[in-house]
């Protein structure tokens, strides 16, 4: 018999481990005492919400809005279909058809457009106004040289200059919030149709981002190279010996000045830039040397959400938009009529369809170790290096890859992987089995009611013998 | 609200469904606004589960926009969000209970969905008399649920702001959850005999 007082020491949360473990047992054989909990935790959650703190609302309201703004259901797939399985646009072909001529005409309108609006230069799109002015914080505009004070609103064209000793925040109305410390020089040359747009000459800027605009990212030029953030935290330092990228939180996209291809800084992760550098290093175990860089490969990001995704982290569950970086101990949830695109910084893409759960094991050091506990998942894994493949562990199987396109799907059935390109190595009962599947292969381990698997190939059905499964569901 | 305030709402609701049924995205914001608070709290007392209220609340938007085509301007959207909402919750615990299957999550399981049979106007009605037994309550215990729901403080916290032990807070804090539960039950025997 359940007391009182037991109760109500398990809905505070007030028992010791143990105790609470032979609560829970004596409670599934207790109905009346099992009743009373549900109504207190009915009750608990329906008051939570009547009482609701406003902000949470709020980032729920959002992400309600953002969806419904949003790409359709079809565009977000055409998109990762198109970065998955279609050729490479090659911008040079396109301008020699017609579009070219087109083209021509569009950029003349363009230029016309462009003298127009530099002729009559207006305050920045978003309106944005310095705040939080202390020391010596100056505007130069049009040759002249002013005092910046809190509530100033700044012009395309101007200058911001921060001297020794002071600081300066540049407020933007989307909650954008750029912070410039002493010794700073940074041009807002920014266009209405171009996004947020600034050059950082020297000196320091710590940024949080709001989400942007997908056509309208905000930019940073320095000499050395141009940050693209869509929505994020981050630390930009520019000095004589180089630019510095810090990245706190979510993604950024830095291009070397005379680089041809960008990279992305992931959460927890800097960059250091020399003067000069032309050549991004690729993530790995390089020696850092005068164009120091460490990327890690094995930060993933949101970079489509459809409907509904959820994730716990550190017990607490949140609803996440686009740009939202994992870490390790993340567990994704996906709702029932929804779908996610997570991307890691080497391009290596997971598609998440709807009623998935995956969970992130493992920091950086490890590689990619993801647990997927249930639905289906299509990935496409970049190469990965020998010693730190992509590692996917089911409940019943890990599968282990170096680069493949595949289709993975988990039930409390079985576990089926399906591989269209490259290769896969799958293993199961405590890593004691395993296959290898090539590309237009595929592998299902059904559980049967007696706790074993059963294998299934293409093209074949004889099966290997039947192995006990440990720690599958059910037991 | 008066029964003239109630039909202004009505009106102001069918024309914010025929202009997003018009393509008019941003319409759908002051909707949510209008039934956001209701729904939360209407997933809350069907499934009790913290991080999957949000979660179902938003995915029930986001159909309820991708499928409002099939809605009839004029008549009742907060019965059909409702309505969307006790579907993905029904989902949701067939998952959960395939997923956790131990003893307690089956029998907790069984009393939700008994819970999942009652019907839209008992639901509607709990929530409004919720509403009006919070209001009936003395100020001390207002201000108790307040620091517990609103601010969301630690007990220990709540307890050194109103002088009590730790102990005192939990137990009162279930008991009005008790008297609450009973306040609502009067409340819907005397409409619902």
């Amino acid at each position: 018999m359940i007391t009182h007082d037991q109760l109500i020491a398990y809905v505070s949360s007030a028992l010791a481990p143990e105790e609470r473990v032979r609560l829970e047992e004596q409670l599934a054989g207790d109905e009346a005492a099992l009743r009373s909990l549900l109504e207190q935790e009915r009750l608990d959650a329906a008051l939570r919400m009547m009482f609701g703190a406003a902000a949470e609302r709020e980032q729920l309201k959002r992400a309600i809005l953002d969806v419904v703004a949003g790409p359709s259901y079809q565009d977000v797939k055409s998109s990762v279909m198109q970065v998955i399985a279609a050729p490479r646009f090659v911008f040079r072909d396109w301008l020699a058809g017609w579009r070219g001529i087109l083209a021509g005409g569009l950029a003349v309108a363009a230029c016309l457009t462009l003298a127009l609006w530099v002729r009559f230069a207006a305050p920045l799109p978003d309106a944005a106004h310095l705040a939080n002015v202390t020391g010596g914080v100056s505007i130069v505009r049009g040759g002249g040289k002013q005092d910046a004070v809190a509530g100033f609103v700044l012009q395309a064209g101007d200058e911001l200059r921060v001297a020794a000793k002071a600081s300066v925040a540049v407020v933007y109305a989307d909650a954008t919030r750029l912070e410039f410390t002493e010794g700073t020089r940074a041009a807002f040359s920014e266009k209405p149709e171009d996004g947020k747009q600034f050059e950082l000459a020297l000196g320091q800027v710590v940024a949080r981002v709001s989400k942007q605009s997908p056509g309208k990212p905000l930019r940073i030029r320095t000499p050395h190279a141009t940050a693209t953030v869509v929505g994020t935290e981050f630390d930009l330092r520019v000095s004589t010996r180089g630019t510095r990228l810090n990245v706190s939180n979510g993604l950024v996209q830095l291009a070397y000045v005379g680089g041809d291809k960008p990279m992305l800084v992931a959460a927890g992760d800097f960059v250091e830039i020399a003067p000069g550098a032309k050549t991004p290093v690729p993530y790995g175990d390089q020696p850092r040397d005068q164009n120091t860089v460490f990327l890690s490969p094995d930060v993933a990001t949101l970079t489509g959400v459809l409907g509904s995704v959820s994730v716990v982290r550190n017990g607490e569950s949140q609803t996440v938009a686009e740009g939202f970086t994992a870490q390790p101990g993340d567990r994704f949830s996906i709702g029932a009529q929804s779908e996610a695109v997570l991307v890691y910084p080497d391009k290596s893409r997971l598609e998440l369809k709807p009623g998935s759960r995956l969970f992130f094991h493992a920091g950086p050091e490890e590689g990619k170790q993801l647990g997927f506990e249930l639905g289906t998942v299509i990935g496409c894994v970049s190469k990965q290096p020998p010693s730190k493949p992509l590692r996917i562990r089911t409940p019943h199987a890990t599968v282990t890859m170096a680069g493949a396109v595949f289709d993975a799907r988990v039930s409390t059935r079985g576990t089926r992987l399906d591989v269209s390109e490259g290769s896969a190595q799958i293993a199961w009962d405590g890593e004691e089995h395993s296959i290898a599947i090539e590309a237009g292969q595929f592998i299902e381990l059904e559980l049967l009611s007696n706790k074993t698997l059963t294998i299934h190939r293409r093209g074949s059905t004889a099966h290997p013998p039947p192995a006990p499964l440990s720690g599958g569901p059910g037991q | 609200m008066s029964s003239h305030d109630d039909d202004k709402a009505a009106r102001q609701e069918a024309e914010l469904v025929r202009a997003v049924q018009a393509g008019d995205t941003r319409a759908f914001g002051p909707l949510v606004d209008m039934h956001l608070d209701h729904l939360r709290a209407f997933i809350a007392l069907k499934l009790p589960v913290a991080h999957l209220v949000n979660e179902i609340a938003h995915e029930t938007f986001v159909f309820a926009y991708r499928n409002i085509h099939t809605f009839t301007a004029g008549t009742s959207l907060r019965a059909w969000l409702r309505a969307i909402a006790g579907n993905l919750v029904r989902a949701e615990l067939q998952r959960y209970a395939r997923e956790q299957a131990n003893q307690l999550t089956y029998a907790r399981h069984r009393l939700l969905e008994q819970e999942l049979g009652r019907s839209d106007a008992h639901d509607a009605a709990e929530m409004e008399f919720l509403r009006d037994c919070v209001e009936e309550l003395p100020p001390p215990m207002k201000e108790l649920l307040a620091l517990k729901y609103r601010e969301e403080l630690p007990t220990e916290e709540i307890a050194g702001r109103l002088q009590r032990t730790q102990t005192w807070v939990w137990q009162v804090l279930f008991r009005l959850r008790q008297q609450l539960r009973q306040c609502v039950e009067g409340k819907l025997a005397k409409v619902q005999p």
